[in-house]
This record gives structure tokens, sequence and C-alpha cells, in this order.
């Protein structure tokens, strides 16, 4: 069974990249990227293996747990996981858990995180193979961590994904994840300002080490630690801790897969009726672009990613700002500009990011407009009115908190000038990127851990040459604005050219991006349904 | 009298496979016509060309005289379209959704009003009609996309698998307004693969298998006297399995 399903998610593998070449590309980056991070951590375990600096083993503790918690987290906070093999496909077979259980973990490791992990383990037990006894350790700790990380993501998804039913609930669940990995960001803010505090590094690390290994995350690791300074206690300790943890997690996969196994399909929603809100038709009118807008605000409201990007258009800002502020030594801002102001102008930059991953969340329902033949510059509008609807209040909200906590009123023009620039730039640019580069997504109210199979590089390029333009579109408009703190002209002409640039990319984004989107309709809805991407 | 709807020579191949070759058809203006065909002949695909779906990597297709992939909204105008297998804008209500097709095909919002009230009574949906599409079962599902393919008053409608997943009671509210459409002047060309059903329900057919038309015209041509199942069969040399094949199936049977 091991072996014909590892083959079988081989297969898969193979068959998806002949499909695209997009894959093919996305696979030898992930493999170099992969490699590149591999041959780090490799090289770094040996040059402290043979230099024998006294925190090597704490390092290479805390690197491992810190690597186990990667493997729970990262499902979580990226688009998911590779469910290339689900076991809901197995449920017409005569299997019972146990049986596909030790494939689905092997095959689990056949892949580029998986194979980099294994790399990162072997190199480990090569540095505590200094004498017998921490090898054996060493071989022991590699497995079980291993094992662990496998597992233990499986878990996680499986059961976050499961456990959450209704869709109502599911809907949430990804607004939820969003709002935890932004406080992350706060926690690590603040534990990096403590340890810039403390004196004595090498003890902190020493501490971290011991405090890791008796995580869950560090329980494998940390064996081979403490048999190498013959603390035979505790490794034993932790050989059964890790034992206990890898069994006990089976055991809880194995029940979850018999779940799955036994009733495959997700469940339905309960029948919610929703109001009329004819607020939002009175709002946009009736011509083609303002149905659209009508469309996509009522989505902004209803569809847990769109959901999300609000909770991020919130969240970030505030990240920011507070994390900046915990770091003492960053001082009260940059330059004149206290760090309030980050807020707004973080919220302008993240504006296109949502547009340019519109039509792929649309997927294959879009062919109502293909049908209706929509005329690609209505299409492009439409979003960018419900955007500016949703983001417009949060804007002005920020850009007067900001203001008001700093006491500087007279920033709020420039600043205004600048996201100006900034978010109306960003999303010009991102309704012409947007329209050309496409990927199939995982429809809304799947199991928002989950992520179609492969692909998506099509959505990272676009999301980065979006920032790259934000970026380049504020630039001249920061430059006036900070002129303009002692020259009149300069502050003048800050909103005037920021008002400006903005207008500009979106009437000329909306225009390329729209004759684009009425040349190439048709193949955009290949480019986003699954079946032929 | 032109035809409502002409394919002339279309042909699209997904890699090396060829899934509609060189195939012509005219659907007679006013006609209830049925195309049938086994799995994997090329009905969804001839339909998504016909609608302007999928670009065809060669021949034309025209709507009422107008050639759908030289001036596609002139064409996408007349049409009704149900497709299957794509999804609808589901995070709206079966109103909103009624509401949203008829604004982008530029129906005026008055109508809109008075003839989703009516389109939604008429099949059943007054009741759901606030609750999001995405809970509607499939019957549901394809009914208010139907629905949708109306709002707009084609002349033409195009309906790939409509009857799939639908209850026997819906099938027959569904029968009822293609009748009725027809009646009123305009033309259904719509995939099944029940042959009762086309036969019961169609004026005109067409059988396609392999990206082909195998035969095509008025029932009683296309049947020439016999029944529909048993032409169909015939037209695509279908044996059944002979004795001594697939014997091993019966042992499950016997041993419980």
């Amino acid at each position: 069974m091991v072996a014909v399903l590892v083959g079988l998610k081989l297969r898969l593998l193979r068959n998806s990249l002949r499909q695209s070449a997009w894959r093919v590309v996305g696979l030898v980056l992930a493999t170099a990227y992969g490699l590149f991070l591999v041959g780090l951590a490799v090289a770094g375990m040996v040059a402290l293996r043979f230099t024998g600096v006294a925190v090597g083993p704490d390092v290479v503790v805390i690197g491992l747990t810190a690597l186990t918690v990667g493997w729970t987290l990262m499902p979580l906070l990226t688009s998911g996981m590779d469910d290339t093999l689900d076991p809901g496909r197995f449920a017409l077979l005569p299997l019972r858990a146990g049986e596909v259980l030790p494939g689905l973990v092997v095959a689990s490791l056949v892949g580029v995180p998986g194979l980099a992990t294994v790399l990162v383990a072997l190199a480990s037990v090569v540095f505590w193979a200094t004498r017998v006894l921490p090898a054996l350790a060493g071989a022991a700790g590699a497995v079980l961590g291993v094992l662990t990380c496998v597992v233990l993501a499986r878990v996680v998804t499986t059961s976050l994904g499961a456990l959450l039913g209704g869709r109502r609930f599911r809907d949430s669940a990804a607004g939820i994840v969003a709002v935890l990995a932004s406080l992350s960001g706060i926690t690590l803010g603040m534990g990096l300002e403590a340890v810039r505090r403390t004196p004595n590094a090498a003890e902190l690390v020493g501490s971290l080490a011991a405090l890791a290994g008796w995580t869950p995350f560090g329980w494998a690791w940390a064996i081979p630690a403490d048999a190498a300074d013959g603390r035979w206690g505790p490794a034993a300790a932790k050989l059964v801790l890790a034992v206990v943890l890898l069994v006990g997690l089976l055991r809880a996969w194995q029940t979850l897969l018999d779940r799955r196994l036994s009733s495959p399909i997700e469940a339905r929603g309960g029948g919610e009726r929703v109001g009329q809100s004819g607020w939002i038709d009175r709002l946009t009118g009736s011509s083609t672009a303002g149905a659209v807008a009508g469309r996509c605000l009522r989505y902004w409201r209803r569809d847990p990613r769109y959901v999300t990007s609000v909770v991020m258009f919130l969240i970030m800002p505030i990240v920011l700002v507070v994390s900046m502020q915990l770091q003492r030594h960053s001082g009260r801002g940059l330059g004149p500009v206290p760090w309030e102001f980050l807020g707004p102008f973080s919220l302008a930059m993240l504006v296109g990011l949502s547009t340019c991953q519109d039509l792929a969340y649309d997927g294959t329902a879009m062919w109502t407009h293909l049908t209706s033949s929509v005329p690609g510059r209505a299409d492009r509008l439409g979003r960018l009115i419900a955007l500016g609807v949703v983001v417009g209040p949060l804007f002005v909200v920020l850009q007067v908190a900001a203001a008001a906590l700093s006491g500087r009123w007279d920033l709020v023009l420039p600043s205004t000038a600048v996201g100006l620039a900034a978010a109306l730039g960003g999303a010009g640019v991102a309704s012409w990127v947007g329209a050309i580069l496409q990927s199939p997504t995982a429809p809304a109210g799947a199991n928002p851990f989950r992520t179609s199979n492969g692909g998506g590089l099509q959505a990272v390029i676009a999301t980065m040459v979006t920032l790259a333009a934000s970026g380049i579109f504020a630039a001249p408009v920061v430059i006036l604005a900070w002129i303009g703190l002692d020259q009149p002209w300069a502050a003048v002409a800050a909103p005037v050219v920021g008002l400006g640039i903005g207008l500009g990319s979106v009437a000329l984004g909306t225009r390329l991006g729209g004759s684009h989107l009425d040349g190439h309709w048709p193949e955009v809805l290949k480019n986003v349904s699954e079946k032929h991407a | 009298m032109t035809d409502a709807l002409v394919l002339d020579q279309i042909t699209k191949s997904f890699g090396a496979k060829r899934a509609v070759d060189a195939l012509s058809l005219a659907v007679p203006r006013g006609s209830l016509f049925g195309l049938v065909g086994p799995n994997g002949a090329g009905k969804t695909t001839t339909l998504s060309i016909a609608t302007g779906l999928l670009r065809p990597d060669y021949g034309r297709v025209l709507v009422g005289g107008v050639d759908v992939w030289a001036d596609p909204p002139a064409a996408k105008a007349l049409m009704g379209v149900l497709p299957d297998g794509l999804r609808l804008f589901d995070r709206l209500s079966g109103r909103e959704l009624l509401r949203y097709v008829g604004l982008l095909r530029r129906v005026p919002p008055a109508d809109i009003e008075t003839r989703s009230r009516e389109l939604l009574d008429a099949l059943g949906l007054t009741g759901d009609a606030d609750n999001l599409v995405v809970d509607y079962s499939s019957g549901m599902t394809k009914k208010i996309g139907l629905a949708c393919a109306l709002i707009h008053a084609p002349a033409l409608l195009v309906l790939d698998e409509p009857f799939e997943a639908v209850d026997p009671l819906s099938g027959e509210v569904i029968r009822g307004i293609l009748r009725r459409f027809v009646a009123g002047g305009g033309t259904v060309i719509f995939s099944s693969h029940v042959m009762e059903l086309v036969e019961q329900l169609c004026d005109h057919l067409a059988v396609v298998a392999q990206g082909r038309v195998v035969a095509a015209g008025s029932l009683d041509a296309v049947r020439a006297g016999e029944s529909l199942q048993r032409r169909f069969l015939d037209l695509l040399g279908v044996a059944v399995p002979s004795e001594g094949v697939l014997t091993w199936l019966q042992s499950s049977s016997d041993s419980n």
C-alpha cells in the first residue's frame, strides 16, 4: 500500500507538470529555494560541529524545534497544504484508515518541503555523531522528529478543516487565522526586543534551547542534545514523551481519517437568508460597471476570502505601527514623520493586492460575464469602485487616528497625497496585471487550509508587480511631501501630483486591462478553471 | 428562413485529443433541438464554442446570422446560456443573482423586477429566493441557472444538460417552459443523454460521437421508424457484452 500511494503521488505530480509550464517553473523555483535553505542549514550544522562552539547544540535544537512549529503553522498561514492525496477520494475503496496511514505519511515526504526536512534531519544526525551513543540518540531523534512534523501538520489541518463543520464556521476560520497570524507578528517583535535588552546572549540561547526542548515541538530533537551532555534522565524522558506524542498523533489522525473515509462529503451550510440590501443597488446604480461593483460589494461581505482581506487591511497597519513603536531604538518615527502615519501608508500599499486576485476568486462563475459580453473596462472599473467603497472609509479612519494620536494634523494632507498615489497607483496596475495573470484558486467555502494543488506562481508574480508599482508611484510624492515640510510650493504640489498619478494609473490600468479582457475572456476562463489548468 | 444557429466546420483539440472534429450543424429557427451522444462525444465542447466560452481552433459559429467569434456582443445578446459544470456567483441570493445577470444583460431594472418574480414563481424558487445560491441543492442550482438564461428574453436558448439532477416535478415544469418558449417563436438547443426525454420533447436532433455529427435532422428522419434508443445504438455500432465475458461478476450474487 505504501508503494502504491507513493507511486500515485509521483504520477499525479508528473501529470500536473505535463499540463502546465507554469507548474514546472513553480516546482523549479520551489526546489531551488528549498535547496538553498537546506544548504544553509547543513553548512551551518557542519560548521558548528567542527568549530565546536559552545552554543552549537542549543542553536541546533532551537532551529529544529522552529522547523516543527513551521510545519504546523505554515498550512494555516499560507494558502494551505498540498492535498494531492485527499483521503476523501479513497472513501469508496474498502480500506481501513490503518492501511492507508503509513502510505500517506511516506507520501507526505514526497515533495520539496518533505525532502528538505529529511535532508536537514540527516545533517543533524551527522552533527550529533561525535560519539556512538549521541549518534544513536541523534538518529532516533531525527526519525521521531521528521514523523512528528508530517503527522502534526496533517492532524492540525484535517481536524481544523473537518471539525469546523458548517459553512458559516469555515467562512470565519480564515479570518480568525489572519488575526492570529498578525498578533504573532507583534509577539515576535516583543520577543526580539527582549533579546536585545538581555546582556548575555549565550545564556539566553541556552535557556531558550532548554525551553524549546521541553515543548512538544522539541522533545524529539532535544534527545541527542541531552545525551551528548550525559544527561541520561532527561534524554530518556524526552524519548518517551516524543514516542507517546507521535503515537497519540497517529491515533488522532487515524480517527480523523476513518471519519473522512466514511463521510467524504464536506458539510453544507444551513439555509440562512440574506437581507435585500437595497442600499447597495441604490449606491451602485444599474450601469454595467455599477452592477459589477454591487456584486463585488456583496462578496466583500459574504465571501470568506474577501473578508480575510478586509481583516488584513485592518490588522496589518495596526501591527506595523505597534511593533515599530515597541522597538525603542527605532525612535519616535522616520525623521519628522511619527510612526503612526505608517498605518494609512501601509494600507495604501496593500490596496491593489486584492484586485490582482479578483478574477481567480470568481473562478468559473465568470462565464456569466462572457455570455453577457461585459466590456472588460466595466469589469475592471466595477471592481475598483467596490474596493474604494470598502477601503476609502478605512483609510480616512487610519489617517484621522494617526493625526489624533501623534497630534500632527499638519501631516494629514501630505500623508493623504502619498496614500492616494500608492493606493490608486497600485489598484490601476493591479487592474492590468490581474487581467493578464490568473491561476486557479480553491473556491470559497472549501476547506480554507486546502490549496488547489500546485500553481499559484502567476498570483505571486502579479502581487509582486503590484507592490513594486505602488512603491514606485508613491516615491515621487513622498519626495515632494518631504520637501513640502519646508517649502510651500511642494506642499501644494504633493496632493496634486499624488492624485494625478493615482487617477492616471487607474485610467490607464482599467483601459489596458479591459481591452486585454475583451480580447481574451475565453482564455481567462480557461486559466481559472481547475480542469484545464 | 435562416437558421437560428449554424456551426460551420468547428474544430477544437485539447493536446493530442481532438474533442470536436470539423463539426457542422444547423438548428432551424423555432425548433426544439436535442444534441445527444455518448460521454466524451464533444457535446459540452460544442456548446461551449457555440456560446463563446471556448475559442475554436477553426470554424465559424453563426447565431441569427451573426458570427459569434467575429462580433461577440451582438451574437451573445441573442443567446441565453446554461453551461454545465461551471459555478455561479453563488454568494448572491437567487434574487440577487437574477438581478445581476439582468443588469449585465442591460435589461431595464423595472423589467428585471417583474420578470424575476415570475421566473422564480414558475420554477418554484420563490421560497428560497433570498437564500444564498451556494446553499441550493444541485437541482435548484440548475433551475436558477435556467432563470438566468431566460431573464433577457433571448431568441435562442443553449442549455447543457438542463435536466440533470432535476426532480421529475421540476423536470416537467422545465419542459413546459421550453415548449412555451418555442411556441412563442424562440429556438432551443439542449444536450442530453436520456433518449426517452429527447424523443418526447424534441422535434429535431443531432447524434454526435467522437466530435462528429453521425446523424441529424427531424426526429422522424433520424429514428427512421425505430425507437430512438435502438437507432442510437445502431448508429454508434454499440454491441451489448456477449455471453462468456464478465462471467465472474455472477459469482458474487451466487455466493451471497
